[in-house]
């Protein structure tokens, strides 16, 4: 399991300070964990929107010369409703970005139930629902 | 192929945005929306939406750094992240509902206080808290972290949860209406109001800040605000300007910086209050 990779964070303490009374940290497990999960979010996100804008701009359908408000015309339903396909891939790159931070929540969720800390599970879950909820919030 | 040319713009836009939020310790989102609202005439709401997606891109790219060195309170985060993303959605929902003179109102008073408050002087002293507030105790979110310039463990405790859950909560409206990571005002709530070290403050913030854009992110998406020819090259954009932002940083001292940019908030600032007479 990934969690016992804890021997690979060498920079980051694993005690606390002698003689401080300060609690140990219990989420020291998640912390490389959730660094790769967030370096992979922004890295495949970009890629996947390179690769869409490309292909975009390749095919690109006229638009008249005008400022880049023109832009706007592109919502993700496509140009009048007629939807284009390169526009997928580049909302799709747009989703995974919106989802790293989510999943980076979840992943947290996930170590607070295996350290079954009560207080923790509640607020991380509190926060996950939230974000969930925030996807259909908007529709009405 | 004037796509190409369009979008040439805003992706140049978005680095110059990037490297700027870098160097002054500011999001990309509060030059962004100005730049599309009074430069592009794009509607507020569109730009408030590709806005929401560079702060999240940017957030998570950094907190890789930061949450490695172990300066971020992961579970001070989480808690906190209660209030952000509750405020977040309530802000983002607002948005939709408030008249866009009261958005521009809104931005022009924080740009105005972004302004002010960076030629203010940041202190660095380490906060002297002798004990956590038992809320605090309770949920063990006291913690520690390695200052390399001390170079020595630094301890410390948390005080006030919720007067910065308040601050918290108001930082997530703003956040959620103006589409900006309202960066000042987590670190204020951190550090002023909860009494953490600087340094812990502004990594625990940045951490935050990913998962405050995406609540709004989700709201903005639904309503079909964030506009995927507008966002994309704005995020990769805003990205690219903060690699380059960070690396020059390493190497420059950013005081005349923030000087000079301090009457170009103020004028941008003015700029966006007369849009909202």
């Amino acid at each position: 399991m990934t969690f016992n990779r804890r021997c690979k964070v060498k920079k980051t303490p694993t005690a606390p300070p002698t003689g401080s009374g300060s609690p140990p940290r219990y989420s020291d497990e998640m912390i490389p964990l959730i660094s790769r999960v967030l370096r992979a979010g922004v890295i495949v996100s970009s890629l996947v929107l390179v690769a869409g804008l490309a292909l975009f701009i390749s095919q690109s359908p006229a638009i008249p010369p005008v400022g880049p408000e023109a832009l706007t015309r592109f919502a993700v339903n496509g140009v009048h409703g007629v939807s284009h396909r390169n526009l997928v891939i580049i909302t799709a790159g747009l989703w995974i970005l919106i989802l790293t931070p989510v999943a980076r929540v979840a992943m947290g969720l996930w170590g607070y139930m295996k350290e079954k800390d009560r207080a923790l599970t509640v607020t991380t879950s509190y926060v996950l629902a939230v974000l969930i909820a925030s996807f259909f919030l908007g529709r009405s | 192929m004037a796509i190409i040319n369009q979008m040439e713009l805003i992706v140049a836009v978005s680095v110059i945005a990037g490297v700027i939020g870098a160097m002054l310790g500011l999001g990309g989102g509060i030059l962004l929306v100005p730049i599309f609202t009074l430069l592009f005439h794009i509607p507020f709401r569109l730009a408030v939406g590709a806005s929401l997606i560079s702060v999240i891109a940017t957030s998570s790219g950094a907190a890789v750094a930061y949450v490695k060195d172990g300066m971020t309170n992961l579970r001070l985060g989480m808690f906190l992240e209660i209030a952000t993303t509750t405020g977040a959605v309530m802000g983002a929902y607002l948005a939709g509902v408030l008249s866009t003179r009261i958005l521009y109102g809104l931005f022009a008073l924080m740009l105005a206080y972004s302004a002010y408050a960076l030629i203010q002087q940041r202190s660095e002293e380490l906060p002297d808290l002798q004990h956590s507030h038992p809320l605090a105790r309770r949920l063990r979110l006291a913690s520690y972290y390695h200052d390399a310039a001390l170079k020595r463990d630094i301890s410390y405790k948390v005080g006030n949860p919720y007067g910065g859950l308040s601050l918290m909560w108001v930082a997530g409206i703003l956040s959620g209406l103006l589409g900006i990571g309202s960066g000042l005002l987590k670190v204020m709530a951190l550090d002023v109001v909860m009494k953490l070290p600087m340094k812990v403050s502004t990594a625990t913030s940045n951490f935050m800040i990913g998962v405050t854009a995406a609540a709004s992110a989700g709201v903005y998406f639904a309503r079909g605000d964030i506009r995927p020819l507008i966002a994309a090259p704005t995020a990769l954009g805003v990205l690219l300007g903060a690699v380059i932002g960070t690396k020059i940083m390493e190497r420059l001292k950013n005081r005349t910086l923030r000087y000079i940019f301090f009457p170009v908030l103020s004028i941008v600032a003015v700029e966006m209050f007369l849009k909202a007479l």
